[in-house]
C-alpha cells in the first residue's frame, strides 16, 4: 500500500474497523513511514479538538419562543365558528349585549328619524278621492280643503294630532297655485291611512300595491297640466262666484280664523272641477269566484297595457285601481263582460284623451 | 460493530421512545405535551444547527421553524425511529435549506460560495467555565474553537453533517443511517473522508496540531 492509501484508511484503522491483516500491515508502515505517522497523529489531534467542541446553551427563553409559535399554529387550525365562540362564558354575554345594543340603536334611530321623514315627504294625497264627490261629515278633520291650509299655518313636525290632519291635504301646486282637490272622507280615507302613515313611502318606492304618493302628485300633475287650463275655465265660467267665495276663504285661512268652516263649502266645487280635470270610471263586477276574478282581471289590464296602482281587500269585495290609456277603456270593458256581471257606477260622457282611471270593485256573486 | 446496509430496516424496528407518550398526546391535539419534547430535545437540535450553519442567530431561527414544521407533522410520525432522530432529520432539512439560500444570497451579494463562516462568539458566553481556568485560557480556548468551527464550516455539506452527528453529538452509525436515509457503509466512508479533510484544514489553520 502507498502512503496516500494508508492515510485513507487511518481514519478506519482509528476506528478499529479494518482486518487484522489490514491493521497489521499499516502499523508496520506507520513504524517505518515518520511521514504517515505524524498524518495519524494529526488525525487523532484533529479528532481530538472536535469532541472538545463544547455544547451552547440556546439563548434565554428559547422554549417559550418556540412554544408561542406552535401556540400561534394550534391557534389557525381552530375553526371559525370556534374562534367566534369560545370561549362561550366570555363572548356569548358579550355578543348578546351587543346585539342588544344595535337593537336599541336602530328603535332609536328610527324614532328620532321618523318625524323628520315625515317633514321631507311630500303629503299624500290618496288617488282614490279623488273625483269621488262629496265629502261627508265622517271624517271632518280630512275635510280640510288645501287652500284653506297655508304653509305657514301647517303645524310643526312633532305635532302629531296636527299632522293627522294634515296627512291628506294636498300641497300647493307649483307656481303657487292652489291645488282645487278635495279628499273624501269615505271608507278609502281609513284604508288609505297605513300608506299615508309611512311618510317615507314616496322616497323609498312603494310596491304596487301602495299608492305612492309622489308618483300619484305627478301622474296627477301631469294629468292636471292637460286639463288644468280647461277646468280653470271652466270653474271661471260655471262658478264665478263660488270662486270668489273661495279666495275669500283662502284669504280667511290664512289668517287662522274657522278653517274649517271657511272649507266647507269649497269641496262640492273641487269635486266637480276634479272630475273635469280628471276621467275616473267606477263599476262594480260580480264574479264567483273573487281570487280567479282578480287574476283575470289583471290579465286584462295587462292585455291593454293598464297600469295597477293599487289594490286592496275590504269588506264586501275585492278593490282594484288601474290607469288605462282612454282609448283602451272600451276594449277592457268589453274583456271585462266576459269575467263577470259589470254594473258601471260612474263613467264620464265622454272620454278624454289621456289615462281613465278604473275603479273596480269585485263583489262575489253565488 | 456489524454493518447494517439497510437503513430502512432500522426505521422498522420497533423503538423503546421516551418520548412516545408525550408524542401520542401532541396526536390527540394536546399542544401543551409539545413543551416537554421542545424542552427536552431543543439544545441537541440548536447545537446540531449552530454546527452545520455557524450562525447563532441563524441557527436559533433554523431550529424554531424545524420544532413548527415537528409540530405541523407530527400527526405523521409512526415511531419507527426515535422522536429525537425524527425531530434531528427535520433540523438538518431546515439547516440544508438554509444554507442553499445563504449560498444563494451570497452569490448574489459577490462573496464567495466557500467563505469560511463566521463563528458568533456571543454563542459561547453560557460554555460552562471552570474555576481554573484563567482569561486567557479561556479566551484562547474561545479562539481555538472558532478556527475549528470555521474549518467544520469549510467542510462539504454532506461530510459537515455525517461529521456533525457522528464526532459532535454522537449519534450512532444506524441513527445517522435513518436521518440520512443512507447505508452505514456509505454514512462511514463518508465520516472518514470528513476526517482526513477536516484534519487537512485544521493544518493549514494551526499550522501544526501538536
Amino acid at each position: 500500500m502507498t502512503c496516500s492509501e494508508i492515510e485513507n484508511r487511518l481514519p478506519a484503522y482509528l476506528e478499529d474497523l479494518l482486518s487484522p491483516e489490514e491493521r497489521k500491515s499499516i502499523a508496520g508502515h506507520l513504524a517505518s513511514c515518520p511521514r504517515c505517522s505524524r498524518a495519524f497523529a494529526d488525525l487523532k489531534k484533529a479528532e481530538e479538538l472536535v469532541h472538545g467542541l463544547g455544547e451552547l446553551e440556546p439563548p434565554p427563553f428559547f422554549e417559550e419562543r418556540i412554544m408561542s409559535r406552535v401556540r400561534e399554529e394550534a391557534g389557525q387550525k381552530q375553526g371559525i365558528l370556534r374562534k367566534f365562540f369560545y370561549p362561550l362564558h366570555i363572548k356569548i354575554p358579550i355578543q348578546t349585549l351587543a346585539t342588544l345594543l344595535v337593537a336599541v340603536l336602530v328603535f332609536y334611530v328610527y324614532q328620532k328619524g321618523e318625524p323628520e321623514m315625515k317633514q321631507l315627504a311630500p303629503l299624500p294625497i290618496p288617488l282614490t278621492e279623488l273625483g269621488k264627490g262629496q265629502v261627508t261629515a265622517e271624517s271632518p278633520k280630512a275635510l280640510i280643503a288645501p287652500s284653506a291650509v297655508t304653509p305657514a299655518k301647517r303645524a310643526p313636525a312633532g305635532d302629531l294630532p296636527e299632522k293627522n290632519q294634515q296627512r291628506f291635504v294636498a300641497p300647493p301646486f307649483e307656481n303657487g297655485e292652489k291645488a282645487h282637490r278635495i279628499v273624501d272622507s269615505r271608507a278609502p280615507i281609513k284604508e288609505e291611512r297605513p300608506s299615508a302613515m309611512k311618510p317615507a313611502a314616496p322616497v323609498m318606492a312603494a310596491g304596487e300595491k301602495e299608492v305612492p304618493p309622489v308618483r300619484v302628485e305627478t301622474l296627477s300633475k301631469a294629468q292636471d297640466r292637460a286639463g288644468k287650463q280647461e277646468a280653470d275655465k271652466a270653474l271661471e265660467t260655471l262658478l264665478p262666484e263660488q270662486k270668489r267665495k273661495e279666495k275669500m276663504a283662502d284669504t280667511d285661512a290664512a289668517a287662522g280664523e274657522s278653517r274649517k268652516m271657511t272649507s266647507a263649502p269649497a269641496p262640492s266645487r273641487l269635486t266637480a272641477a276634479a272630475d273635469i280635470k280628471r276621467s275616473a270610471i267606477d263599476l262594480t263586477i260580480q264574479v264567483r269566484d273573487t281570487y280567479a276574478a282578480i287574476r283575470e282581471i289583471e290579465e286584462r289590464l295587462g292585455q291593454v297595457n293598464a297600469r295597477i296602482i293599487e289594490r286592496q281587500h275590504r269588506e264586501g269585495g275585492e278593490f282594484l285601481k288601474a290607469e288605462i290609456a282612454a282609448q283602451s277603456v272600451a276594449a277592457f270593458l268589453d274583456r271585462l263582460e266576459a269575467i263577470g256581471r259589470v254594473n258601471l257606477e260612474k263613467s264620464p260622457l265622454a272620454v278624454p284623451d289621456g289615462n281613465v282611471t278604473v275603479s273596480i270593485k269585485i263583489v262575489s256573486h253565488p | 460493530m456489524p454493518e447494517n446496509p439497510d437503513p430502512v430496516g432500522a426505521q422498522n424496528r420497533t423503538i423503546g421512545d421516551d418520548d412516545a407518550g408525550f408524542v401520542a398526546r401532541c396526536q390527540r391535539g394536546e399542544t401543551e405535551a409539545f413543551s416537554v419534547l421542545v424542552r427536552r430535545h431543543q439544545k441537541k437540535m440548536f447545537n446540531i444547527a449552530y454546527r452545520m450553519i455557524g450562525d447563532y442567530d441563524e441557527a436559533c431561527d433554523v431550529v424554531q421553524e424545524a420544532f413548527l414544521s415537528a409540530y405541523r407533522a407530527i400527526g405523521k410520525f409512526r415511531g419507527d425511529a426515535r422522536f429525537s432522530t425524527w425531530l434531528c432529520s427535520i433540523v438538518l432539512n431546515h439547516s440544508r435549506s438554509h444554507m442553499t439560500l445563504r449560498a444563494a444570497r451570497s452569490r448574489r451579494e459577490g462573496a464567495a460560495f466557500d467563505d469560511p463562516v463566521k463563528s458568533e462568539d456571543g454563542g459561547f458566553l453560557n460554555e460552562p467555565r471552570s474555576q481554573e481556568e484563567s482569561i486567557d485560557e479561556r479566551l484562547e480556548k474561545r479562539e481555538r474553537e472558532a478556527k475549528v468551527q470555521e474549518c467544520i464550516g469549510t467542510l462539504d455539506g454532506e461530510q459537515r453533517e455525517v461529521l456533525v452527528l457522528r464526532d459532535i453529538q454522537g449519534f450512532s452509525y444506524e441513527e445517522i443511517g435513518v436521518m440520512l436515509k443512507l447505508p452505514q457503509g456509505t454514512v462511514r466512508s463518508r465520516l472518514f473522508r470528513a476526517r482526513n479533510a477536516l484534519k487537512d484544514r485544521l493544518l493549514r489553520v494551526f499550522g501544526d496540531l501538536k
